[in-house]
């Protein structure tokens, strides 16, 4: 039997498994499908009015959307990058970390897509960035390398993933000699999707707050910090919800791995701080609009100083060993640095860089509803993928999803 | 002279007018080739108001007022208080009554041709004369009280009346007469001294371009109002007024030629209009007042 | 535009034309989707579209509209300059190039996103010279110049090395044989790549639907300059190239009362704006980024 004709069997299964499952299960699909709804709603009426519909303005013309498609390519990037500590460590069970941190990868991808079609003026131009089809303006245009790095790890993620999967279904061990280079190439992939999108902003040198060679490895860094934050409050919510088992060892290792890439990102940012503090130049502006507000201006004041506290905090927590075993201070810390790491990509990236603007125009920017609301549809669209998908993949893994050896036949 | 009354409120418009933008072309060297367009119907001549040497002796004045022959008058012997003054206890002269004239003039059918047309053309309906009074007579008038009073004689002025300085210029003295006697005897040497009415019933301006160093003439043509003088004495038309404004303003009239002062219009490669320096500068008043600015953008803030 | 279709735009015309061969959609729609940049377009399809726009501008405002297409000029490349001294803030550039380009028109309250404005005029402090940072584009006084301020003009300085163009994922902007950097608002996405490249924020736009009364349109248009654009799109100052390329001076130049603007070619050495940088000392705005302005700034 082909793999083509596994695939689609595979597919038809997968979709009743995916619909199943506990009320508990239900209830949060029903959850994300309403988040859809919205969104959906709030789409709907930025397509009739226009991008005024949202905060932007040409002062500050990227926004909370741009913001949380950066933040989701650090989610896609770190979900990967995971990967490799469970070779070295030689985690178990590692395929499903492998394949759970792709399905979220996958899943980042996708709403990062979504983030960045509904920041387009013109939606139904999108084709115009896809190479081959459209005028793809490479090498010139990071965007365009980002699109194309985007898609290439989407596919290539989605291929692993794919294999692994119906390979299991079929009750076969997928073959390491075909995955393996696909999951190695994934990690320099990984990282470029995250150095990529970095150099989306670091290439502008009108804009001196991203203007700094810093701002990828900072992404990285973040990245490594919120990634796994993610994976790892997943990983436990699958524990609880599925027979899957995962060893404590591996789930400590991890928060250590996040209490390091977190202090090269505080001292990253204090780097910063410092270079720009002490030269007291006419960039200063950007990084005093971020933390102390200028001409009276603080609508990011809070966020820049929670955001700090979080990471701060969540790293006293990951260091400490006592608080790092403790699932509960554990999981606290999670949810600070994916926090902290959301506010400082979400909001305290994008926006401050535009403020003041190039003409020295504080223009204050704020979310409206409308981006709020399609901003929950997208994370809907990414709940409700991962969610569907990973109650698939461990149905597969776990035996519960194989193909019958009567419909073999 | 510092200050200085403006004898003609529409006298800028005039300039303006005067000075109509210039068809220029440039040649190879970028420099200004300038074909004045000619003095066209309707532009106010500023003869009009100032009497300068070359006014028309005889006959018409300039703005088509019949004008008396004072000369003729003198050449028969008559002072001017022969006419000007009906009695000893009059304080200053004015123009005489039709009855001073029927004195001589009694046979109206017997005078000469100059003086029919003159009685022809200021005789009323009603049978009466009013005889003109130049405009600027009527201006300085009041002052012949003052002069009288200060015992200066009527030749000082206008000469004898058989002289050619009393013909030429007609009644009136040049104004440098009148200033350079002002200044010799120490009498009040500010234009409204003279100009009364006009400072009164006109607007009255002051001259703000570097007013301490210069005066009227230095720009103006004493004899000739209907043009400029550089300072070599050259006449120069109001079309070519750059050049007047350039022996101050070398860098700017050089800039202005290049393009890069002033104003330019029609094609960027082809034919161009420019606009002399005194369509922008008030050439009495060069540096612009403050304009009202057109609105300001939206702000971001109020348009969400 | 190149004169023959580029291998690439046949495979991309194979590509679309097979994906939406099936669903029967017309060419029309499929311009929608995959829209063939003027850029590339040869002379015969440029008519066509040129065509095809004036017919439709002409119906929507019911009047007549001209879209042209005039190529760049040979031999010129068009340098601008503007006189810091003599600039008093009036904003006359800004509305007469409002009026020229067919900018979309705010409300009159000016709480709507709507209006755009190519040109900003920045008021600074005279002891502070070009500091953007105490710069104010929205001042009201009654009158300008005010007491103490100097203004400082702002609009596209059609860049050399222009980073808007550079960042454009789609090669929907370019820079012409004439250095205008233009827009091509059938292509262009509206990702705001180039809005958040600009340094001089140039780039505008249309965050809404534009409001442009049949009325006030300017309807003597060219296709990469004033013409009608849509919403969602990015747009900008192009010299005027309606004007420019015809031979008239750009409409600020010509609005400006204090005479502060100079234009000219640059290949042209007896030109007004080469006669201001070999007399003057000119600066451009921003020199440290590398972005190559064909816009001087000097102090008459």
């Amino acid at each position: 039997m082909s793999f083509l004709h596994a695939f689609r069997r595979f597919s038809s299964r997968s979709l009743s498994v995916g619909l199943r499952g506990s009320p508990a299960y239900l209830a949060w699909l029903v959850c994300c499908v309403v988040m859809i709804a919205i969104g959906a709603y709030a789409y709907s009426h930025q397509l009739r009015v226009g991008l005024a519909a949202t905060g932007m303005r040409d002062q500050v013309s990227w926004g909370f959307y741009i913001g949380n498609f950066t933040m989701l390519v650090g989610v896609a990037a770190a979900a990967v990058i995971l990967v490799i500590p469970a070779y070295v460590y030689h985690w178990k069970p590692i395929k499903e970390i492998v394949i759970l941190g792709e399905l979220l990868a996958i899943s980042a991808i996708v709403m990062c897509m979504l983030f960045v079609t509904v920041d387009l003026g013109r939606p139904e131009r999108l084709l115009h960035i896809i190479p081959l089809i459209g005028t793809t303006n490479v090498p010139s245009s990071l965007l365009g390398w980002d699109v194309i790095v985007l898609n290439g790890y989407f596919l290539l993620n989605l291929s692993v993933v794919t294999y692994m999967l119906v390979s299991l279904f079929r009750g076969r061990q997928p073959n390491p000699r075909i995955f393996m280079p696909m999951v190695l190439l994934s990690i320099p992939a990984a990282v470029a999707i995250h150095s990529v999108t970095a150099f989306v902003y670091n290439g502008l040198p009108g804009r001196p707050f991203w203007n700094a060679a810093i701002l990828a490895p900072r992404f990285l860094v973040s990245a490594f910090c919120s990634g796994p934050a993610v994976m790892l409050i997943v990983l436990q919510i699958l524990q609880r919800s599925t027979r899957i088992k995962l060893k404590r060892e591996a789930i400590w290792k991890i928060a250590e791995l996040m209490a390091y890439a977190m202090f090269v990102n505080l001292f990253f940012l204090g780097a910063e701080v410092f270079k720009e503090v002490y030269s007291d130049t006419h960039h200063l502006k950007h990084l005093e609009y971020l933390f102390v507000g200028l001409e009276g201006k603080t609508a990011l004041v809070p966020w820049a100083w929670t955001s700090v506290a979080l990471n701060v905090i969540a790293f006293v927590l990951f260091l400490v060993p006592r608080t790092r075993k403790d699932v509960r201070t554990l999981n606290i810390g999670c949810v600070m640095i994916f926090a902290g790491v959301f506010i400082e990509k979400g909001i305290g990236l994008v926006v401050p860089g535009f403020t003041p603007s190039v003409l020295g125009e504080i223009y204050e920017y704020s979310p409206t509803w409308t981006e709020i609301g399609v901003s929950l549809g997208i994370f809907g669209v990414g709940a409700l993928l991962f969610t569907f998908t990973s109650r698939v993949a461990i149905a597969v893994t776990n035996g519960e999803l194989v193909m019958r050896p009567d419909t073999v036949a | 002279m510092g200050a200085c009354t403006h004898e003609e409120p529409a006298l800028h418009d005039a300039h303006l007018a005067l000075a109509r933008p210039v068809a220029v072309s440039l040649d190879a060297d970028g420099v200004v080739a300038a074909k004045p367009p000619p003095l066209s119907e309707g532009v106010f001549p500023c003869s009009r108001c100032h009497l300068g040497g070359d006014a028309d002796q005889d006959g018409a004045g300039p703005d088509g007022a019949p004008t008396l022959a004072h000369a003729a008058h003198g050449r028969k012997g008559l002072e001017c208080e022969d006419c000007h003054f009906e009695d000893e206890e009059q304080e200053a002269p004015s123009i005489p009554t039709f009855d001073v004239c029927e004195e001589c003039h009694d046979d109206l059918s017997a005078d000469s041709e100059r003086a029919r047309a003159y009685f022809d053309a200021t005789r009323q309906e009603d049978g009466t004369y009013a005889f003109p009074k130049r405009w600027r007579t009527q201006d300085v008038e009041p002052a012949h009280g003052a002069h009288w009073d200060a015992d200066v004689e009527c030749e000082s002025c206008h000469g004898a009346a058989t002289d050619n300085a009393f013909t030429k210029p007609r009644s009136v003295p040049l104004m440098e007469r009148c200033v350079g006697c002002h200044v010799a005897e120490e009498a009040p040497n500010e234009c409204a001294t003279c100009h009364r009415e006009t400072t009164e019933k006109m607007h009255a301006f002051t001259l703000h371009h570097a007013e301490e160093q210069r005066g009227c003439l230095d720009c103006h043509d004493a004899e000739d109002r209907d043009t400029l003088r550089l300072a070599n004495g050259e006449p120069v038309s109001f079309e070519a007024s750059y050049r007047l404004c350039g022996q101050c303003h070398g860098p700017k009239l050089r800039d202005w030629r290049l393009g890069l002062h002033g104003k330019r219009s029609g094609e960027w490669n082809g034919r161009q209009e420019y606009l002399l320096c005194a369509h922008c500068h008030d050439p009495h008043r060069p540096r612009h007042d403050p304009v009202e600015p057109l609105p300001a953008p939206p702000r971001p803030e109020d348009a969400r | 535009m190149s004169p023959n279709p580029t291998r690439r735009h046949l495979l991309k015309m194979a590509a679309t034309t097979a994906a939406l061969a099936a669903t029967g959609c017309r060419n029309e729609t499929l311009e929608m989707f995959v829209n063939t940049r003027l850029q590339e377009m040869d002379p015969a399809q440029l008519a066509r579209r040129l065509a095809a726009l004036e017919r439709r501008y002409s119906e929507q405002f019911d009047r007549e509209v001209t879209v042209a297409g005039t190529p760049a000029l040979p031999d010129v490349v068009f340098g601008y300059g503007l006189d810091l001294s003599r600039c008093n803030g009036n904003r006359a550039c800004v509305y007469a190039c409002i009026e020229e380009n067919n900018q979309s028109r705010g409300s009159a309250s000016g709480d709507d996103a709507r209006a755009i404005h190519w040109i900003t005029v920045l008021e600074m402090d005279e002891a502070r010279g070009v500091d953007l940072d105490h710069s104010d584009p929205y001042y009201d006084s009654e009158t300008v110049p005010a007491p103490g301020k100097h203004y400082f003009p702002v609009q596209c300085q059609q860049c050399e090395n222009a980073p808007c163009v550079k960042v454009c994922p789609v090669k929907a902007t370019w820079a012409e044989d004439d250095g205008i950097v233009v827009v091509d608002y059938d292509h262009c996405i509206g990702c705001r790549c180039c809005v958040a490249a600009c340094p001089y924020g140039a780039r505008h736009f249309n965050w809404s639907e534009p409001r442009l009364p049949a009325d006030e349109l300017n309807p003597t248009t060219h296709v990469l300059g004033n013409r009608p654009r849509p919403q969602g799109v990015v747009e900008k100052c192009t010299f005027c190239i309606q004007r420019t390329r015809a031979g008239k001076f750009p409409a600020c130049h010509d609005a400006c009362p204090t005479g502060a603007r100079v234009f000219g070619n640059l290949l042209d050495p007896n030109s007004a704006i080469r006669q201001l940088i070999a007399r003057k000392r000119v600066f451009i705005f921003k020199s440290e980024l590398n972005t190559l302005p064909r816009f001087f700034y000097f102090y008459g």
